[in-house]
């Protein structure tokens, strides 16, 4: 099973429950997502722009931390 | 009344009462219902009852002497409310208890339930384990009204309802509340409220208009309730 698609438009909700593993990518990038009130509505673009980090290098971590956590596990969330 | 002492014993000031004692409490009660907006009693009412809430919601309602009125607490089933009475003879509800929902309670006479106690110390203690943790959840909203901001308060109280209720909107998110709503959930009044609204309009966060909020700048007031501003 592959990762789910993450794209600018994906909310950081749906991001993260689609894929839990990007949690670690929103700390070390010093964001305030995990457990935001906003989650529901901000997407992936939107906290790229509000924190000031460069689009490309962020869907990129995020899509390798998500793609990793689903081949190490199988696609299973544990 | 329809209910087990087994049920009864989900009430934190009843976890330790044993069967027979929570079926006395139960013979010397009655079944209440009331009404979505209804009371089960208004603050200033001799406390004749202590209630154990079995079925809807209940918030507890405080007012002062200008009519303005603090939400103390929401009750859930298995709770137990206005039990003043209980250890103080001729007390009054220091609150109104008015129901969110159709609701019903279990009425139980105060001044059974003081001589009950008085015979039971094990109860005594269940209910002074409540109190303890009413004490520490009072203690720890006091600490949030003396140090935060006022504008910290509304603006996580607005960030809440719109996680709960908020509707995606073209240009941002948008929930329905009264300026009384907001001055309740904060602990201010109704003109704060409209003072701080005014002022996030004016720097572009929000749109306010009149029982609605259309949040334009999500990031900037989570940055504010989150003292990050």
């Amino acid at each position: 099973m592959s990762a789910p698609q993450l794209s600018a438009e994906s909310t950081i909700a749906e991001a993260l429950e689609g894929s839990p593993a990007i949690t670690s990518v929103l700390i070390a990038r010093r964001t305030a997502c995990i457990g935001c009130y906003m989650a529901r509505f901000c997407t992936l673009h939107t906290a790229a722009a509000v924190y000031g980090i460069p689009w490309d290098a962020f869907l990129s971590d995020l899509t390798a931390a998500a793609l990793d956590s689903h081949s190490t596990f199988g696609g299973e969330h544990v | 009344v329809d209910i087990t002492p087994e049920q009864l014993r989900q009430v934190v000031a009843f976890r330790s009462g044993s069967d027979k004692e929570l079926q006395q409490v139960l013979g010397a009660s009655t079944l209440r219902s009331v009404e979505d907006s209804e009371y089960f009693f208004l603050q200033g009412d001799p406390a004749e009852y202590a209630y154990v809430l079995v079925a809807g919601q209940v918030k507890l309602l405080q007012s002062n002497t200008q009519g303005q009125l603090v939400n103390l607490r929401t009750l859930y089933p298995w709770q137990l409310f206005g039990a003043l009475g209980a250890v103080r003879a001729q007390g009054q509800y220091p609150a109104s208890a008015q129901a969110l929902e159709d609701s019903g309670a279990l009425a139980i006479p105060s001044n059974f339930l003081r001589e009950m106690l008085a015979g039971h110390p094990h109860l005594s203690m269940d209910l002074m384990q409540l109190m303890a943790s009413y004490i520490q959840e009072m203690q720890s909203r006091y600490m949030e009204l003396a140090t935060e901001r006022v504008e910290q308060r509304i603006c996580r109280a607005v960030l809440r309802l719109a996680s709960q209720s908020g509707q995606m909107v073209k240009d941002g998110v948008e929930l329905t509340l009264s300026r009384e709503d907001l001055a309740e959930m904060s602990g201010t009044t109704p003109y704060t409220v409209s003072r701080v609204l005014a002022d996030w309009h004016r720097r572009g966060m929000v749109e306010a208009g009149r029982e609605r909020v259309r949040i334009l700048q999500p990031h900037a007031l989570v940055q504010l309730a989150e003292g990050l501003s």
